[in-house]
């Protein structure tokens, strides 16, 4: 039973990232086991050959490795410390990997408790959306000890093409959160450059082609462009990018440091929750400058 | 010299970007002619081996393509239709390029002027630096009649990685302008993220990696973001960044489309210019939030 213990990892959160990241453990041969409130999910994955276990101190009694992929840091500190967490079920020398983006401070915070206790735990926030979620290459940043991260990496390895050691606990997170801020901030630059170049007569494919070689470029352009001529508005939910956006301005505030551009991005975010389009993806935010302007990045699809 | 009129590209303008478009043609063996108001930017061209002309209508008259890359939209006027500008040699078929990137109302007024003389008259505006331009990697965005843009050709192959043809005149500046706020608004982004990442207690050159080829990623980390590690700021001036953004948002009115983030990184680039920055390159931005934030990205300083 032990040595089954040691050799099974649990995972918490099956949504649109966690799915998928799960189902690449289970394709690589890792003995799992899963809980999410959506006892459908939990359902799916039984069906695929996973235990499904009572809650968060059920996975973490039955696996030694357990991964957290749920919404806000407070789902997360609910799932890892709170009663009936995992640090209910888990054992000295176990790990818990969080991967969810949260505050940092949260980290530093959970790593006071699960460390009396002999647990580990790193933070481990993954950058490459559900693409790179179902292909099995996202990036990961990682804050902690590297004796947690040693035990924990060939796992995460079957999620993860690249897993950078960033520093000490939470400064995973810190990284995430500098990375998404400048993904956000170019994504609503895209918006407001395609909105632009329409109504001053020009053609959205071609400034594709034409940014995509040039200065102006960046992976958030190319994603956002693409999806805004497309009229693909599915994909990560604008809710969560939103709560990224609070997390990074509250970072700002903490270290005191000016960030105008990513406050504005969060008003904008704010008119697109005011709108109704929180669980769309955000590029539909383009849908409010094309309401604002009267013109249309790409052409919708026939029957919409 | 010998080369026909209309084997000859000519330059007028040969400042950092006019001189390395000179150079890559002269190694492109094109027949080159070139004129500037500074003495030693006319001796730099002459020892690539360009033809040395006294005045834009010296140029016209040797040369029957013409790229005009000097810095303000009064300069290009005079260029085109001063006292001694280009515009009486013209003849039916010629072409005249406008690579500065000057005021939509200049390059009507150009284009109009021009379209009189016969000659096609193209807005091309130019991304990239004064290396890309020497290696040929620019990108060229142009706005003209497709005969115009056809005529050129043998420019867009020798300074162009890509050449757009993105529509009448005036497509080429309006495309400069969308590419120009993307990069405007990243750079400033990568400074408010790099510098809360320092003082977070993130290494510089660990973030530099991290967000490498990340969704966080983007040209304007790669030219700016190495210049603010590296403490390299002898580049573009951040004065003409500036102007460009002052364009920017100009056109933005234009059209009456909101552009928040470009407003915004005006206002940044504006606090750059007040402190005594603009012959900097625009990475050196970097210093109004180094002091404000008491932290520094220069690599040399971390220990």
């Amino acid at each position: 039973m032990t040595n089954q213990r040691n050799q099974t990892v649990g995972f918490i959160g099956l949504g649109a990232m966690g799915g998928p990241m799960a189902a690449n453990l289970l394709k690589k041969g890792h003995r799992l086991v899963v809980y999410d409130l959506d006892s459908k999910k939990n359902a799916h994955f039984a069906a695929q050959g996973a235990e499904v276990a009572e809650g968060p101190a059920d996975v973490s009694r039955q696996a030694h490795i357990v991964f957290t992929m749920v919404d806000t840091t407070e789902q997360s500190q609910d799932v890892i410390v709170c009663a009936g967490g995992i640090v209910d079920g888990a054992e000295t020398g176990d790990a818990v990997v969080c991967m969810s983006t949260i505050d940092p401070a949260a980290i530093v915070r959970m790593n006071g408790t699960l460390a009396a206790k002999g647990i580990g735990i790193i933070d481990a926030p993954v950058a490459g959306m559900i693409k790179g979620a179902v292909e099995g290459t996202l990036r990961t940043f990682v804050g902690g000890d590297a004796a947690t991260l040693d035990l924990c990496r060939p796992v995460m390895a079957s999620m993860c093409s690249e897993i950078l050691h960033i520093g000490a606990h939470g400064q995973g997170m810190t990284m995430k959160l500098i990375n998404n801020m400048l993904y956000k901030i170019n994504s609503i630059a895209a918006i407001e450059a395609m909105v632009l170049g329409v109504k001053a007569g020009l053609d959205p494919k071609m400034m594709l082609d034409a940014i995509g070689n040039s200065t102006g470029n960046s992976p958030a352009f190319q994603y956002r462009a693409r999806r805004m001529i497309e009229r693909n508005f599915e994909g990560v939910r604008l809710d969560i990018s939103y709560k990224d956006l609070v997390l990074e301005t509250a970072l700002g505030r903490t270290y005191q440091v000016p960030l105008f551009l990513s406050n504005v991005c969060l008003q904008i975010f704010e008119m697109g929750r005011a709108a109704g389009l929180g669980s769309r993806d955000a590029t539909s935010l383009v849908q409010i400058y094309e309401q604002i302007t009267g013109v249309k990045v790409g052409k919708e699809p026939k029957g919409q | 010299m010998g080369a026909e009129r209309h084997e000859c590209i000519g330059i007028i303008g040969l400042g950092a970007m006019g001189l390395a478009v000179a150079s890559r043609m002269v190694s492109c063996r094109l027949s080159v002619v070139g004129c500037d108001i500074d003495a030693s930017r006319v001796r730099l061209a002459a020892d690539l081996g360009v033809t040395i002309a006294e005045h834009p209508q010296h140029v016209a008259h040797l040369a029957s393509r013409i790229i005009c890359f000097v810095d303000t939209g009064p300069q290009v006027e005079d260029v085109l239709m001063g006292p001694a500008g280009l515009r009486t040699e013209l003849g039916r078929g010629d072409c005249v390029l406008c690579m500065s990137t000057v005021d939509l109302p200049v390059i009507e007024v150009c284009s109009r002027a021009i379209g009189e003389a016969g000659a096609y008259f193209l807005d091309a505006l130019v991304s990239g630096a004064p290396a890309a331009a020497a290696a040929g990697k620019l990108a060229i965005y142009v706005g003209g009649e497709p005969a115009g843009f056809q005529a050129a050709e043998v420019i867009w192959k020798s300074l162009a990685a890509s050449a757009y043809h993105a529509g009448p005149v005036g497509a080429g500046f309006a495309m400069k302008m969308i590419n120009n706020i993307l990069f405007h608004v990243s750079s400033v982004a990568i400074i408010e993220a790099l510098i809360l990442g320092a003082k977070a207690g993130l290494e510089p050159d660990v973030m530099a990696k991290a967000l490498t080829g990340g969704s966080g990623d983007s040209v304007a980390l790669k030219v700016r973001g190495s210049r603010m590690l590296s403490g390299d700021f002898a580049g573009i001036p951040m004065r003409v960044a500036y102007r460009e953004l002052l364009m920017e948002t100009d056109f933005g009115r234009k059209h009456k489309s909101p552009l928040l983030l470009a407003s915004v990184a005006e206002q940044v680039y504006a606090m750059g210019m007040a402190r005594g920055l603009g012959e900097e390159d625009g990475a050196a931005l970097v210093k109004v939030y180094e002091d404000l934030v008491s932290v520094s990205l220069s690599v040399t300083s971390w220990t």
